[in-house]
């Protein structure tokens, strides 16, 4: 298929007019019609007709972009002007924003074309992409597993080569998990490098917006046409935006990857175990240098991160009054009414400090360890999930099981630094397993020429599910 | 452990706007006591003399110009309530005698 390609490969085909913009969007629909009733990977689908007229201006455009012509989808937390937008919830069931989130205005202002806005675990709250109003999206690679959450649409929309290129949405391992459930390359930016305006906010000081991929490659593409200041996000960075898709051929040797010794702790399951020591000797062997190193409060991690993000969460939601926009509060899962009650407990006045300020102080616990780690480590390595793609409903019944599922993942958005998900190998079962590379504030790109060096010397990535 | 009753999620229910069916209350109550409680791990944490952190960004007093931009029109701003030909109903604030 033509998307089975890198969008690097598909632009000189466009530009040299080998293909059409058309053919990939209706390719696009084909994989739409074939796969989406299994894998419920969106909420909502443009009219055919209407992606294939913005393919068509792509192709008769005098000037091309990196992505012109290239079928893209966006999770549904990003508004999208006469687009209906529901963040996944019943809430938002026949919202269509008047306006357009900056990074759908960016790409499409690029030339890339919309097809439609992926299945999500509502307001972002869950792991496996199974606490949405439109039915849990499947995984690709076995329809009765979990796709991974919150950004599980966009994962399994990548996979099942329904566009190029998605646009997630990670908080505490949304784009991650899905990533590596999935088998495809997602990349978590650090806080503020992409601006979040027209982002439906699950907890602000924790939502980062960024790009899920086949490869290393096509996300360093992607953030290079969508990073930057924007006046409209106060967060955003004002820090000079790189041309990461030209700095992929950094060498690795010398490079010392600390691999922290908590993520190798008896949690993790012996399948994935497998997968990250590969990984270590994958990267041993391109000459990088792997050091031991400590996190000692990451077990601390996901208390401090739940009552941090149930905390935002509850004020964040305050505005679904069903007034001026949405359907009312009943119509909120349960799930995301218990982080709304948890929140609002945790700010509650006699619990606030023993809770609230405590997670807090925690976290400048975690950022403080993590600062200590880079006078020996460029970058670190573990596992992204504990464990292979959960079954169906296994981590529903239990809120507490569902959240140590983050364990490797929330202590990167607590501290605000960048993490790219690879595909790092199999399980027995042919479930997909990825292993995560963190790097410093702002450093997006030691971590995607890191991971376009391990792409080119694995071949993960380029496995597809049989569907 | 402290245990968290029927009555007090919701009363938190109340305060956030939320409405709980009389029959899920225990649930609830079940459910976010056992957070709450594995959330309370927290309280090992060594933290008397540490700051909170509050924000990530580098950012800070981010300014625009005191000039006037193009905005929503009513059309746009009312075409998701109840009322698109240009009001909003609100739940009432005061009672009437």
């Amino acid at each position: 298929m033509l998307l089975d390609r890198t969008i690097a490969e598909l632009q000189t085909l466009l530009s040299s007019k080998e293909i059409s913009a058309r053919e990939l969007v209706e390719e696009a629909y084909v994989s739409i019609e074939k796969h989406n009733n299994a894998l419920s990977a969106f909420i909502t689908v443009r009219e055919k007709k209407d992606a294939l007229r913005d393919a068509d201006a792509a192709d008769n455009s005098p000037s091309r972009g990196p992505l012109s012509g290239i079928p893209f989808c966006l999770k549904d937390a990003y508004v999208t002007k006469d687009l209906r937008t529901t963040a996944g919830s019943a809430v938002l069931d026949t919202f269509i924003p008047p306006y357009s989130a900056t990074v759908a205005e960016r790409l499409l202002a690029g030339g890339a074309i919309l097809i439609g806005k992926n299945n999500m675990d509502a307001w972002g709250h869950g792991s496996t992409s199974e606490n949405t109003d439109y039915g849990a999206v499947r995984n690709p690679w076995n329809l009765g597993r979990v796709a991974g959450g919150s950004s599980g649409g966009s994962a399994a929309a990548v996979a099942a080569r329904m566009a190029a290129f998605a646009i997630g949405e990670d908080t505490g391992g949304s784009i991650r998990a899905p990533a590596s459930m999935c088998n495809v390359t997602g990349l978590k930016v650090t806080y503020g490098r992409l601006s979040r305006y027209g982002a439906i906010a699950y907890a602000s000081s924790l939502d980062t917006v960024g790009p899920m991929a086949k490869s290393a490659e096509d996300l360093a593409l992607v953030l290079a046409a969508v990073a930057g200041a924007d006046p409209r996000d106060a967060t955003s960075s004002r820090r000079e935006v790189h041309a990461y898709h030209r700095l992929l051929e950094k060498p690795l040797a010398g490079t010392r990857i600390g691999v922290p010794k908590e993520f190798l702790a008896e949690e993790l399951s012996g399948e994935v175990r497998r997968a990250v020591d590969e990984a270590i000797r994958t990267y041993t062997s391109l000459g990088a240098t792997i050091i031991s190193v400590s996190i000692p409060s990451l077990s601390f991690a996901v208390p401090i991160y739940y009552l941090i993000a149930t905390s935002e969460t509850s004020s964040n939601l305050n505005r679904y009054d069903g007034v001026r926009f949405g359907n009312g509060r009943e119509r909120f899962t349960e799930e995301t009414m218990r982080r709304i009650v948890v929140g609002t407990y945790a700010l509650k006045a006699g619990y606030h400090d023993e809770l609230y300020t405590r997670a807090t102080k925690g976290r400048t616990l975690l950022i403080r360890e993590f600062d200590a780690l880079w006078s020996s480590c460029d970058m670190l390595l573990g596992p992204t999930m504990p464990d292979v793609p959960y079954k169906l409903g296994a981590l529903t019944e239990d809120p507490v099981k569902m959240y140590l599922a983050d364990i490797f993942t929330v202590p990167v958005n607590l501290t605000g630094l960048p993490s790219l998900a690879l595909p790092a190998g199999f399980s027995d079962d042919n479930l997909p397993i990825g292993v995560q590379l963190i790097g410093k504030k702002f450093d997006e790109e030691s971590l995607l020429a890191a991971g376009a060096a391990y792409q080119r010397a694995t071949k993960w990535h380029k496995k597809e599910p049989a569907l | 452990m402290r245990s968290i009753t029927p009555e007090e999620v919701q009363e938190v229910a109340r305060l956030a706007g939320l409405h709980v069916p009389p029959e899920k209350l225990a649930g609830f109550a079940k459910g976010i006591t056992a957070i709450v409680a594995y959330m309370e791990e927290i309280k090992k944490l060594p933290v008397e003399t540490v700051p909170e952190t509050a924000r990530l960004t580098e950012e800070s007093n981010v300014w625009r110009e005191d000039t006037v931009t193009e905005s929503l029109s009513q059309k746009e701003v009312f075409q998701n309530g109840t009322h698109a030909e240009g009001y909003f109903v609100v739940p009432a604030v005061l009672k009437h005698k």
